[in-house]
């Protein structure tokens, strides 16, 4: 946490940008993870 | 191959030649050869990115994988997110800040000129030879696929590349990088339709015979350093891989640098941390479909057709032997794979009978097939690679008109792109790091953007002369990644440790010799442990000897620290 008044915008978006990304990369894994526990036993 | 096939490839080689051509026009200096004037997108060069990781290789040899060891080719990409993130808070900031031109001018002005040379040789050495193998994997699979000569092969893949990377420099490499993107994501997407229009069991009976053969099986968590693809190796091993692919080797840096800004550049690499994984998930099930498809439609005992043509020339009987009992085989496979698909949803005992007799079917083709390649490799003398010639051979006999030729051009375009930016990428550091810094370091402009072009065709010549060796020699690939693996980790090492202050000097210089002795130490005395580790041993090595010669020497000039005080040099 800061108390910097004026946040840097490139952090805030990238910091949006890295939720997105491990959104993702989670979603794809957690489909894998089905995929293997649902038809490979 | 029909002619509108042809037809298609045809067009599509011709038009990123001219479209490469085309955007020439206006580059008179050599930034805006080597790096665009910095001026390009973010999605541009986020897909130029991808197009450059993502070879023929890739939709050949990776599809054949899918269909053969099935999904867990995809663990090796799970330190790839984590990577880029990481990159895209340090050395992205850092390198396109610094205003330079290939990543190891930056260790320059952060150690010394010998650092600079050492990594940019060792650059130039890994990736002349390595693009030759980019050429050779394609070239090999068509000569033997199509019946043309291999040096034939690897002019139609090399030349038309090095005459829209030579004259059209990043440009030209980084749009024909986003057409190829878009062309074989869409071949990929056209095959996965086309097979389940023509798979004769619903898609999740298809899935539940591929995961029947242990073919969905993604995740392997144990920790045996000797399994190359595990949860840990690629997340671990894997993560350093890719900090030292993306981070350090000028053929992924310099499409970063291309970006119009930090942001910009880092938003490039976070696209290939979204799309890496679902996109090579989506490669490797192309292949374990193809092997359900051929579950219910007859393949053949070898893939190879030139392969298969020889040893029925010189072993007849022996192979007519092998094929007969092939066949025997595959039927009993089918009617097995059968009766997992028909296996009632309450019938869990039915189910797993009908899997083990799957399992035991497969085991029996498995061993017939093993036959036929051993017989092969006695035939003709060479490697089988057998893994690569199933997807070809299915795109050949079983894909409608016109997307066969949509998947040839997908896998030339797939080519073309890793070659384009490495003939780019090897170009910039020889004038960059070489040329102008230690032949003429006062030309114009003019000057060397000739060089530079000179440059390009040379490590284009160079990438196919290797090409047409690398394919007869067989294991020279193999060789080329051995090689690469001695010191990518090291070099990984050595943009670490400038950004630790208290390195200094020539501590990255002798770093590097030591973590390169540490990974040659591994690979002597322990040839078992999984190259992805290699990365990890020679990134410590180097920064723990790069720290202790620091702190045996005095203390850094306050100028040489710039890039450990958070400054951009």
């Amino acid at each position: 946490m800061t108390n910097d008044p004026t946040p840097d915008p490139g952090r805030a978006q990238f910091r949006r940008t890295l939720v997105r990304v491990m959104a993702v990369q989670v979603v794809t894994l957690v489909l894998l993870w089905l995929l293997q526990t649902r038809y490979a036993g | 191959m029909h002619g509108l096939d042809w037809l298609i490839v045809a067009v599509y080689v011709t038009y990123v030649v001219v479209d490469g051509l085309r955007r020439a026009r206006g580059t008179r200096e050599i930034e805006g050869y080597f790096l665009a004037n910095r001026s390009l997108p973010w999605w541009a060069v986020g897909l130029s990115v991808m197009a450059t990781q993502l070879s023929a290789v890739t939709m050949i040899g990776t599809t054949g994988q899918g269909a053969t060891d099935g999904m867990r080719f995809v663990q090796f990409y799970l330190g790839l997110p984590i990577a880029m993130v990481i990159l895209g808070v340090t050395l992205v900031p850092f390198l396109h800040g610094a205003r330079v031109f290939t990543a190891y001018e930056y260790l320059e002005r952060r150690f010394n000129a010998p650092t600079r040379s050492l990594t940019s040789f060792l650059f130039l050495c890994s990736r002349g030879m390595s693009c030759g193998a980019i050429i050779a994997a394609p070239a090999v699979v068509f000569s033997a696929v199509f019946g043309w000569s291999l040096p034939g092969a690897v002019a139609l893949i090399g030349v038309p590349t090095v005459i829209y990377t030579m004259i059209g420099g990043v440009q030209a490499v980084t749009w024909a990088d986003v057409k190829q993107m878009v062309l074989i994501v869409f071949a990929l997407l056209a095959i996965v339709a086309v097979l389940l229009f023509r798979l004769p069991v619903s898609p999740d009976e298809a899935l539940r015979i591929a995961g029947a053969t242990g073919r969905l099986r993604t995740f392997d968590f144990s920790f045996d350093l000797t399994q190359t693809y595990t949860v840990w190796s690629g997340a671990i091993g894997g993560m350093f891989l890719m900090l030292s692919y993306f981070g350090t080797d000028q053929s992924q840096v310099q499409r970063y640098l291309t970006a119009r800004s930090v942001p910009e550049a880092r938003s490039s690499l976070l696209m290939s941390a979204y799309w890496k994984i679902p996109l090579q998930a989506l490669v490797l099930l192309v292949g374990v479909l193809v092997f359900v498809f051929y579950l219910f439609e007859t393949p053949p005992l070898l893939y190879n057709p030139a392969h298969e043509a020889r040893v029925r020339a010189s072993a007849g009987a022996e192979y007519a032997g092998m094929e007969s009992r092939y066949r025997e085989l595959w039927g009993a496979r089918e009617a097995a794979a059968r009766a997992v698909a028909d296996a009632p949803a309450g019938d869990a005992a039915g189910a797993a009978a009908a899997r083990m007799m799957l399992q035991a079917r497969e085991a029996e083709i498995g061993a017939v097939r093993s036959d036929a390649l051993a017989l092969a490799e006695r035939t003709t003398g060479e490697t089988s690679r057998d893994v690569n010639y199933i997807i070809p051979r299915f795109v050949l006999s079983h894909l409608p008109l016109g997307l066969a030729g949509l998947f040839i051009a997908g896998v030339l375009a797939a080519a073309m792109s890793s070659i384009a930016a490495e003939l780019n990428s090897l170009s910039t550091a020889t004038v960059i790091d070489f040329y102008r810094r230690w032949v003429r370091p006062t030309g114009s402009d003019a000057h060397y953007l000739g060089i530079s072009k000179v440059a390009t065709a040379f490590w284009g010549g160079v990438a196919c002369v290797v090409a047409t060796y690398a394919a007869t020699l067989g294991s020279l690939i193999e060789v080329v990644n051995r090689f690469g693996s001695f010191f990518y980790g090291s070099i990984l090492g050595v943009f670490l440790l400038a950004m630790i202050p208290f390195a200094r000097g020539w501590s990255a210089f002798f770093g590097m010799i030591a973590g390169m002795s540490a990974v040659a130490a591994v690979t002597v005395f322990a040839p078992s442990v999984s190259f992805l580790w290699h990365n990890v041993v020679g990134a410590f090595t180097v920064v723990a000897v790069g720290l202790l010669i620091s702190a045996g020497g005095t203390r850094p000039a306050p100028s040489s620290a710039g890039a450990g005080t958070g400054t951009p040099a």
